[in-house]
Order: structure tokens, then sequence, then C-alpha cells
């Protein structure tokens, strides 16, 4: 855009020519971005119809599934706010995961730091607000929150962190040590809660903690009782981190030029191993946050056998899907988050309204289909309608020749 | 003698999917392609095998519908790598998840429902030999062919022409192209292969191991994953880490029903991903080279030739000819 308008000036003479060039551009750049346009549609059009074909296959009415999906997340108030509650550690764990994806780090093991994230907040109950605090300090309830999240953030990071360090000193693939640290967080959240663990209740026999002491739980609202103000405020503040980082900052530009090419981010003065190391404990804090909604949601209030509950891997395809923008993030999330809370609605709806069995895995299968598809389809673009470059380069010669 | 006997046997048992499914990404790594979608597609092919077993009755229908729905997931991986150009961690991060979900959606009918089982077939003469008679010969075909996979690929990787091509493709797939090798050919049908051997591992879940379609399946393609890498890429290391953390895994079951001895069994449920990290890190990072330096001149090469290894250098990277 910029460039036509810079050069309109010098070329007065010539401008009824200029004007036909100009406008064949503008013809030739809209072409360039019609494949990419398009993608995403195709994308979610082939996903659709596949799930479209699953429920036809199953004998069930896709505008029935969809009103259930409705009634189940956006039908009244109370809903919403559930919707909202359910959305946040996905939205926030989302945030967190576009800055390692910018850096071209797979941060798989996301899943990991948001259980340690749990364990963290839980840890926090149980040092400040459960029996003797420690070192006698009454934090007070405000205090006893606060540090909750710290310890949730620190011990999200802390995990992240490890899997940078692997990385950068001992050279594992962020991919393989995301994997086993994530393994290695759950079972060590498993042998806490399970089997007369030591976070387990005495005589207890189920898989979690007993529930936070009333000074540790967070404040709701009135009258939505699993929605919080406290993790509204946290969810925007790191929002707006992200979008500084992303879109203000020198170090978003940075993590840029890292994801498009490591070695030369390199060669030009970006010191990319602390990069790596600080995107990943950034992200794992902000999921650390995600493990603490997930444990200290006002009707929750414990640690359970899977606080993550898969949010950390939906939270990969959210930013798959979005491409790693963190404009399309929140929206992205929202519609995922949406998806997975009406799969509970859809699936007990078909069963006692008309006898179906459909499972709420469904919805999962649609989440995942989608981005399947989405990605496939800009690869599609890629591949077969790749964007004209400014200057041609040699590439097309060479591939014509072979 | 024959507690011992038994809890080999089924050592040998339970740790043959895992075998099976870790060679299968083994070749499919060799090659040069990293199929992520491991996990996933074992689930999708073990719950396709318990309903087709169930429905049409026929177990020769049941395995190689598993191993085609592991091919044909496989088979995604691939085109999207080397025709879209897609990073192939992304698709088959996204995959994993589809055909775990899609398993727990389509198997619903089928859950907990009785399975099939495939017959067990002594091995006439070798299942007296004492312990390693019912150890090794005491299994149906699937089991069997976990154990001879490993002998055979050993032998195809490192004593013949075409398994010198396959670690060609994964390492250096630039020379092999200039010497005329297909090289993105080839990694299809490797790619298809490993895949392929993926189902049949799924196959060897539902139809022996652990009769049926059942959702605590999640974790072990996983587990066959972390196997390659403590593995570092080899047979016969690969089986000996499954037998590893099979075994591992029966000692922490039985520790767990005892109640004599107060060892968590999350300990060694953590086990195989400490030791994965502590192989990559040995493997990776210089720490190999001081080792080395401490031990006897009589015995380096040796040392060296145990523990030297490296991942497939062009593993998950895409070739394009220029």
């Amino acid at each position: 855009m910029s460039t036509t308008e810079q050069s309109s000036p010098a070329s007065h003479p010539a401008k009824p020519a200029m004007n036909g060039a100009q406008g064949r551009m503008l013809w030739r750049s809209f072409l360039d971005l019609l494949p990419a346009m398009l993608a995403p549609f195709f994308g979610i059009a082939a996903a659709l119809g596949i799930i479209f074909g699953i429920l036809a296959w199953q004998g069930a009415d896709p505008q029935i599934a969809w009103d259930y999906l409705y009634q189940g997340t956006l039908a009244d108030a109370a809903k919403r706010a559930d919707l909202v509650a359910y959305w946040m550690p996905l939205a926030i764990t989302s945030f967190g995961l576009v800055l390692t994806y910018t850096a071209g780090l797979w941060n798989i093991g996301v899943e990991g730091q948001i259980v340690m994230g749990a364990i963290g907040a839980t840890w926090g109950v149980r040092l400040f607000a459960e029996g003797e605090p420690l070192l006698g300090l009454n934090l007070g309830h405000t205090g006893i929150l606060f540090m909750c999240f710290v310890l949730a953030a620190a011990s999200g990071a802390l995990w992240a962190a490890l899997v940078g360090f692997l990385k950068t000193r001992g050279g594992v693939n962020e991919i393989f040590g995301g994997v086993a640290l994530n393994f290695i967080a759950q079972t060590f959240n498993m042998y806490l809660v399970s089997n007369g663990g030591p976070w387990q209740p005495a005589g207890s026999r189920a898989t979690e903690t007993a529930r936070f002491p009333e000074i540790a739980r967070l404040d709701a609202f009135a009258e939505y009782r699993r929605l919080s103000p406290a993790t509204i405020y946290i969810t925007v503040g790191a929002m707006v981190l992200v979008f500084l980082i992303m879109y203000v900052s020198r170090w978003g530009l940075q993590l840029r030029a890292m994801g498009k090419n490591q070695r030369s981010a390199f060669l030009l003065g970006v010191r990319t191993e602390r990069n790596i190391v600080l995107s990943l404990a950034i992200c794992g804090a902000l999921a650390g946050i995600g493990g603490a909604y997930r444990v200290m949601t006002p009707d929750v209030s414990k640690l359970t056998a899977t606080p993550s509950g898969g949010v950390g891997f939906l939270a990969i395809l959210v930013v798959l899907l979005a491409s790693m923008s963190a404009v399309l993030v929140p929206f992205v999330s929202f519609v995922f988050a949406m998806l997975s809370k009406g799969g509970q609605r859809i699936e007990s709806g078909f069963q006692w309204d008309h006898d179906l069995l459909l499972d709420r895995s469904l919805v999962r299968v649609l989440q995942s289909t989608i981005v399947l598809m989405v990605v496939l389809a800009f690869g599609v673009r890629n591949r077969f309608f790749p964007p004209h470059r400014a200057q041609p380069d040699t590439d097309e010669d060479e591939v014509a020749r072979t | 003698m024959d507690a011992l006997a038994s809890t080999l046997r089924g050592i040998v048992r339970a740790a043959a999917p895992i075998v099976i499914a870790a060679q299968g990404e083994l070749i499919t790594e060799r090659a040069g392609v990293i199929n992520l979608s491991l996990d996933g597609s074992i689930m999708l092919a073990a719950m396709t095998a318990h309903v087709v077993a169930r429905t049409t009755g026929s177990l020769v229908q049941a395995v190689l519908a598993a191993m085609a729905v592991g091919a044909a997931v496989a088979f995604v991986v691939v085109f999207s790598s080397i025709a879209l150009r897609l990073n192939q961690v992304a698709v088959g991060f996204v995959l994993t998840i589809l055909c775990a979900d899609l398993a727990i959606f389509l198997g619903k009918p089928h859950f907990n429902q009785p399975g099939r089982e495939i017959p067990t077939v002594p091995i006439p003469i070798l299942e007296d030999i004492p312990i390693l008679g019912p150890a090794l010969f005491r299994h149906n075909i699937l089991i069997y062919f976990s154990l001879i996979l490993v002998v055979v690929l050993t032998l195809y990787l490192y004593r013949t022409r075409w398994g010198l091509t396959l670690r060609s493709i994964g390492e250096q797939p630039a020379a092999a192209f200039v010497r005329g090798t297909p090289v993105n050919p080839l990694r299809y049908v490797y790619t298809l292969v490993g895949g392929s051997l993926v189902g049949l591992a799924g196959a060897t879940y539902s139809l022996s191991v652990k009769l049926g379609w059942k959702e605590d399946l999640a974790g072990e393609g996983w587990i066959a994953l972390a196997i390659v890498i403590f593995g570092l890429w080899m047979p016969w290391r690969v089986m000996l880490g499954a037998y590893l953390i099979v075994g591992l895994r029966s000692i922490a079951i039985n520790l767990q029903d005892s109640n004599t001895i107060d060892l968590p069994a999350q300990i060694i449920n953590m086990l195989p991903w400490f030791l994965m990290i502590v192989t990559l890190l040995i493997a990776t990072s210089g720490v190999l080279h001081r080792l080395e330096r401490f031990t006897p001149e009589r015995f380096r090469p040796t040392v060296h030739r145990f523990l030297r290894a490296a991942p497939p250098r062009a593993m998950g990277t895409t070739f394009e000819k220029h």
C-alpha cells in the first residue's frame, strides 16, 4: 500500500499509464490475497461437511445439535458466565503460546505447565491458608490469593524454563522435552492426590485434595457463582501484556525474527538462547495462571486428578488455527470453549430427548478437524496458489526446470 | 522358576505393541519424517480392529483394517509434509488429537464389549526350553511378529543396501539425491510402512494385550515415541527399552497390590520420561566425550559404540530438489 502512495507523485507525467499499472498491481495483490482469505473458509467448510456427515450417519439433525450447543452455552446470562469462566484458562494459555510459537518454539509441554500451575496454586493454599501459615504470616484473603497466583505462575514458568534449558544447554528438542515433562508433571500430580499421597485428605479415597478453606476461595459474582472478577482482570492483563510484546516491543520483533530464521536472527545480534528460555518462561507463567484458574474456580476449589483437563493441547489447536495471531486468539479460543462446553449439552440433549447416543467427544473431533482442514487448506494455498513476490526470485525457473 | 517364566512371558506380551509401534516410528524417523500422530493412531487402530473383529468375525480383516488406518494417518502426515510443505509436527500433533477423539467417539457403542482374541500358538519344541521357552515361544502370532520384526529390521538397516539408503535419506537427503536416490518417494514408502506398523500395534492391543476397546490406551503412543528416543533410533535398544519400561510398570503394579513396600508407583511411572530426557542429554550434549575420557583405553571403543548415537540429522525437515 505505502509503496504505491510514495511512487505516484514521482511519476507525475505518466500518470494514466501508471494508473493502469497500479490497477494491475492492485488486482494482482487482490488475486494474491484471495486464496489466503478463502483458505480458512474452505477449511472450516470441509470440517463442517465432515461433521454434518457424521451427524447424518448417526441420525442426528445438525440444526438440533446447534440448538443444544446454543442452549448449553449462550442461551442465558448464567450460561454465558459459565462459558466465560471456562474460556479464561484456555484464553490465557493460548496467549502465552502465541509468544513461543511466534519464536518458532513448539511448546507442547504447555499441558504440564498448566498442571504445575495448578499444583503451585494449591501449594500456596496449603502454605498460607491451611493449618499454621508459613512463618506465621497472616496474609488475609487477598494476600493468600495473590500468593497462590504468584506461586502458580512461578511453577509454570520454572517448568517451561526447564524445557528451554534442556533445549539451549542440553540440545534436547523442545517437543521431546515437553512431552516428557508433561507426563512427569501429571504423574507428580497423581502422586500428590492419590493412594494416600501427601495432599490427599486422610481417610479419603477420592483422588483430589480437600476443598480449599473459605479464606482461600476466589470471590465469585453474586449472581454467577462460577465466575470470579479477579480472573477476568488477570486475563485482560495478560492479553494486554501479550499485545504489547507482540505489536509494540522490540522484543516481539526479535521473537518474530527468530521464528522466521533463528540462525540469521542470532547473526543479527538477537540473544536467541536467552529469548528461547524467556519466551517459554512467560508462556509457562501464563499457562500456570491458567492452571490456577482451573483449581481455584469458585465451584472447584480443589486440586483434582486431572487439573488441566486437556486445556493445554486445546490451546495449541487454538494457536495453530489462529496462525499465531494474538488478535485472533481471543475469538478462536472463545469458539473452541463454546464447542467444548456445549458438547456436554449436545450429549445429554440427544440422550434424553431423542434417545440417541452421541458422545461429547464429537465436539473435540470437530475442533481438531477444523484445525486440520484449515492447516491443510493453507498448505494447498501455498503450494498451488503461491503468493506472487514483488521481485520474482530464481525459485520458479528452477522448479520449472526440474 | 515358573513365576519368573510367567513374569517374563507377561513382559514380552505386554511390551509387544510398544515394540511394534516404536519400530514403526523408528523406520519413519530414520527416513527423516516425524510422525507425531502415534498416540492417536494407535487408539484409532485398536478401536478399528476391535470393531471389525466383532462385526465381521475375521481376525485377519481386523488386523488389516488396523494397519490400513495407521497407514492412512501416516499418509496424511507425509503428504502434507512433502506435497504441501506443511510442518510435520503441526499436522502430526493435530492428527494425534483428532484420531484419539475419533476413536473415543466412534468406539463408544463398542466400549467395554467382549473382544475377540488371537489364538495362542505355542512353538512345538522350543516351548519346552526352561524359562525361555514359555517366555518367548508361547504366544500368538502378533507377539512373535514383534520379536521377529526387531531381528529383521536390524538386519535390514545395517546389512542391506536398501537399509543404507533408508538411513541416508534421513541423514543426508541431499547427498542421497545426488547419488540418484528417489528421496521423497522413499519417504512416502517408509512412512506408510511405519504407519501400518503403528496400526498393527493398535490391533495388538485390542486383539491380544488389552482385549477389547477401552479408552485407557491414551499415552501408550507417547511412551512408544519416548522409547524410540531412549533407544537412540536403534531397533535392539528400542526393544530393550520397551521391555525395561513394561517390566518396571509390572513391578509398580505388583508393589501397589502388595502394599509391603511403601514406594509410590508414580515414581516408576515417571521413569520412562526421566530416562528419555537423560538419554537425550547424554546423546546430544558433550557429556559423552567427557565420559569417554575417563574410561580406560581398552574399553573406549566399546563404550563409544554403545553410547554414540544421534537423532537422524534430517529428521523433521522436508527435502526439495534445487
